[in-house]
Formats: C-alpha cells, structure tokens, sequence
C-alpha cells in the first residue's frame, strides 16, 4: 500500500511537470499557428519557400536556426503552414528539424556537455541530415498528393485572409463571409463592410482560433506526459545503460528511451551527458537526434492534427532514417 | 435555435477549461509548488500561461454571450459547402450540426475530462521530492563534484545534500546526493558522492546533512558495472543534520 502511494506520488508529479513545462509552449505554437493562419498570406510563404526542388528541404530543415520553436510548439504551426499550402514533406522537415537545429538547443547542449563543441556540431548535422532526408523521403513516395490533415480539421477551416484582402485593407481583416475569389469583388465587398471595430473582431477572432488549436492538442499533451510518467516510473534509467557498447542495440535502445521519456528538447542534452562516459558516442546521438524529432507527446499531438496514415509514414520513415544515419555514424 | 447544438457547447465549455487550468497554473505559482515541478528561470512561462489562458477563456465566454458561433462556424458551413459566395445572413446555419452533433459533443465532453486530470491532480496533491530509492532508479552517478567547481585531490569541501545507500555500500560511508534538473523535474539527474565517516551509519538514509572534509581518491569499483570515472570521496570531519531545503534541487543554468 505504502509502495503504491509512493508510485502514485511520483507519478502525479511527473505528470504535472511534464504538463505545466510543455503547456506554455503549446499555447505559444497554438497562437503562432493562429496568427500564421489570419495573418500570412500563402503567396508571402510561397515566396519565402522559393522553387522546388531539394534546396527548400534543405532550407525548412535549417529554418529553426531562425524560429527556435520546441517540439510542443511545433506541431500546430506545422497543421497552420499545410493549411496554408506548404507541402507536407517540407513541412515535415522543418517539424523534424526545429527542435533540435535551433540556438538554443545547440546553448544548453554546448552547456551540458561543458563545451565540448564537436558533440553540438554533430547532433545538429545529424539531426539537419535527417530531417532532410525524411522530407525528400516522403516526397519521393507521394506524401504530398492528398491532404494529411484530418479531415474535422479540414471540416473547422476557419476564415482564411486572402492576400489581396492584406494588402488594400490591412485593418478590415476579419470577414470570414467574404469568399470571393476575385480581386475586384473582394475590393467592394471588403469597402462596404468594414467594420468600425474591425480590429478588435479581429483580436477576438485571432484569440478564438488559439483557444480551439490549443483546445484539441492539449488533451494529447496531457495523455503523452501521463505515459511518458509511467515509463518513468516503470523503466530504471539504468536499463539504459546495459545495452552501451553494440552500436544497434544502444542505438535502438536510447532512441526508445528518447521517445518514451519525453523529455523537452532543452533539457534532454543533459540527461545525455549524464550517460556520456557509459554509453558510446552513436548512443547518445540517438537520444539526442530522435528525442526532439519524436517522442510520445508530440507523436500524440501529431495525431491530433494529421490523419493516421500520415502519421504512421512520418514516424516510420524518421525511425528508420534516424536509426541508419546515427548506426552509420557510429560505424565510421 | 436549440439549445443543445454542439456549437452553443463548445465556447463555454472551453472557456471553462481554460479559466480552470488558468487558476491551476495562478494556484501553483502563488503557492510555490511549482518550484518543485519546473526550474525556478521557467516560472515566468507559467505566469504567462497563466495570464494567456484567462484571455483566451474570457474571450471564449465574451463570444459565446455576444457573438455566438460567428468565426468558426462560419467557416464550417461556407467550407464544407463550398459556396462562393455565402451570403450575409445573421443567423447561424444549423447545416452542420444534425448530422455530426453527437460525435463532437462526445468528443467534447472527453477533451474537457482530459483536461480535468492536470486540473483535479495540481490542486489535490503536493509534488513529491524525489527520494533515495528515485536516485537508485534514475540511476546515481557519482560525480556531484564535478557539478561544482573542481576541487583538487586533498583540498576542503562543504556540501550539503540527502542520505543514498545500498547494500554493497560499507557501514561507514553513504552517497551524499542532489537532483540536477534542467528544465522540469522529469530531467531531473541524481548526483552523488561517497562521504566516508566513522558515524556514517548514524545518518538514515533519506536524511539531509551537511557535510565538511577533504576531498581524497582511491581505486576501487563504481557503482555502474566496468565505471571507469576516477573515484573521488570526501573524508568527512563534519556532519550536521540539517532540514530538507525549501529547494531540494539543484539548477543548471543554461
């Protein structure tokens, strides 16, 4: 009985960190997707994207060195930037990337491994190796023919602002009747609506598109940290270490370990060092490349957004090309 | 218009959610607790949290008694039949609602009780501290050294920390531990190290001391099987008993 209380305990504690150090930072990427979708236009992202081609892969897995967003905060301005035309393997390489290539992450990795600058440089590049590998991956096997978003999530498309609409009535951006697709009509209609209080409409639109993303991926949130609590509490973090020296099974291992722990992606270098002089180099790398990319809570939130098989071939092929990258690594 | 529609449900019942883990996030701030979930440097995002989420959840109530479903539901009819031009109408079209109502008031109801688990849990408990038996589990290193400044073989240290033993470990030493968190306490990595003391037994596991002596190294078997770290132990002059501190953890800053 006193053992139970203690697991109890122990669990309610975890749980409760996991969720209050990630929910800030799902309600940020919530409010990011919400202004990504009311407020940026699809042709300003088109433009940024530039051609096709393998450079935007490239380009979406190094976009975190300029938006640092953690792996909660993701996965909403992931849905927000499909809605908005970005094709999916692209944006698939930048959900993969961010977390790990970003400044802050490469901070607190330089800072737990005490300056030890060759263990920052090789987890960026494999993890922008990666990333961009999984996206070209999914292309290649036709990822971007059909829609990956769920279909209620289509079904809740909320007003979109046209560009056309942006440009000649920045204030008057809160018609979500206005569907025309012409540039004259939406000319007038926009002219003879305009609303008075039209920023503020557009203040408690922007607040009411936050409150529903964060609304559907913060139940997922909050099962991802009570699994990843149990792990916890189940698994000795020693069991990691018994696999250390043969490059697969340590491979294989930390990157489960990654996934169930769900550790964020600035405090996961330190867990790592604290294995550093058990473990093998390759081993490390797998926690630290894969965790950020996936782990339970943001697979769940994935979920939330995408439809399964979308889901499944995402997670499949960043396993296997995270496994093969890092094992190759470790082999040379 | 009927009262049960899913969209007269939705605004209010997220709008009590969020004021709800509003004054979870307000609750655990005020009362300190969560100092014991996430670093101290990241309150500041709870607070903000906090203060989003009472916005967000005023917004939602502000919407459901003024302007009803106006944004979303808009949108839903207009998309979902694909109209052109949709016209201007006041009223809320109810296209949508016979046919897909049950499954998202159902859907609803279960997001709203999965929100309730952090809710009900952050009010009713106390966060644990992480105890003797979680620095076994999380697996122990021995090298809480190292995480202060380097101290050289044969010179003074001061540290205080929790009592860790197991079975291998002579009667008079024990393992001298803190858990280092980096963001929230389920990072939290315990480090130890070996006090030698004659009286090392008088100190229950679990307790807090204080410890002064030298540092000295020997060759002898770590506590990680094939451990190749250089053992270091501190030959204790003197223990003190000392309360469990306000903050048992110990930070890294980035």
């Amino acid at each position: 009985m006193f053992v139970l209380l203690d697991w109890w305990s122990t669990f309610t504690t975890i749980f409760l960190s996991i969720f209050c150090e990630a929910f800030p930072f799902l309600a940020l990427g919530s409010a990011l997707a919400a202004a990504v979708h009311l407020f940026v236009p699809e042709k300003a992202i088109a433009k940024i994207l530039g051609k096709k081609g393998i450079g935007r892969y490239l380009a979406a897995s190094l976009a975190g060195l300029i938006f640092p967003i953690c792996e909660c905060a993701i996965v909403p301005l992931g849905g927000s930037l499909m809605r908005k035309k970005v094709p999916p393997s692209v944006v698939v390489s930048f959900m993969a990337a961010a977390p790990v290539v970003n400044p802050l992450v490469a901070l607190s990795t330089l800072t737990a491994f005490k300056g030890e600058v060759s263990v920052v440089v090789v987890r960026m590049g494999l993890a922008f190796v990666v990333a961009a590998l999984a996206g070209i991956f999914l292309h290649s096997i036709g990822i971007d023919r059909d829609s990956p978003m769920r279909p209620e999530q289509l079904a809740e498309q909320r007003p979109v602002q046209r560009p056309e609409q942006r440009s000649e009535h920045a204030n008057a951006r809160t018609h979500s009747h206005i569907n025309s697709r012409t540039h004259s009509h939406t000319h007038t209609h926009a002219q003879t609506h305009a609303p008075t209080n039209s920023n503020r409409k557009s203040l408690g639109l922007f607040l009411s598109i936050t409150a529903e993303e964060l609304f559907s991926a913060g139940r997922f949130l909050a099962i991802g940290a009570a699994v990843a609590a149990i792990f916890q509490i189940i698994v000795p973090r020693s069991v990691l270490e018994s696999v250390a020296p043969n490059p697969f099974a340590g491979t294989a291992t930390m990157m489960s370990g990654a996934f169930l722990s769900a550790l964020c992606s600035e405090a996961d270098a330190f867990v790592a060092a604290s294995f550093k002089n058990l473990l093998p180099v390759g081993a490390l790398m797998g926690f630290m490349v894969y965790g950020p990319m996936l782990d339970i809570k943001n697979t769940l939130l994935l979920m939330a957004t995408f439809k399964k098989n979308f889901v499944i071939a995402v997670i499949i092929s960043i396993t296997v090309i995270t496994f093969c990258t890092v094992v190759g690594f470790s082999l040379v | 218009m009927q009262l049960m529609n899913p969209e007269d449900l939705e605004r209010p019942v997220r709008a009590g959610t969020f004021l709800l883990l509003s004054a979870l996030f307000a609750f655990l701030l005020t009362s300190n607790r969560i100092d014991l979930l996430i670093i101290h440097g990241h309150s500041w995002t709870i607070a903000a949290a906090a203060a989003f989420l009472a916005i967000l959840g005023l917004n939602e109530l502000w919407g459901f008694f003024t302007g009803r479903r106006r944004a979303q539901d808009a949108a839903t009819c207009s998309h979902s039949h694909s109209h052109p031009h949709h016209s201007h109408h006041p009223q809320p079209c109810d296209c949508l609602s016979n046919r897909i109502a049950p499954k998202r008031v159902k859907r609803l109801c279960v997001n709203a009780l999965i929100f309730m688990a952090p809710v009900l849990l952050g009010f009713s408990t106390t966060p644990a501290v992480f105890d003797a038996s979680a620095a076994l589990h999380r697996g122990l290193k021995m090298n809480l050294l190292s995480v202060a400044p380097r101290h050289p073989v044969g010179s003074l240290v001061e540290l205080s920390g929790f009592v860790v033993r197991w079975e291998e470990l002579p009667p008079n030493e024990m393992a001298v531990t803190r858990f280092v968190v980096s963001c929230c306490v389920a990072d939290a990595v315990p480090v130890g190290i070996t006090v030698r003391h004659p009286e090392a037994a008088a100190y229950p596991t679990n307790s807090w001391v204080h410890v002064k002596g030298t540092v000295q190294q020997e060759s002898r078997p770590t506590l990680e099987q094939g451990g190749s770290e250089p053992h270091f132990f501190i030959q204790a002059y003197l223990i003190t008993a000392i309360e469990k501190p306000e903050q048992p953890y110990l930070c890294h800053d980035h």
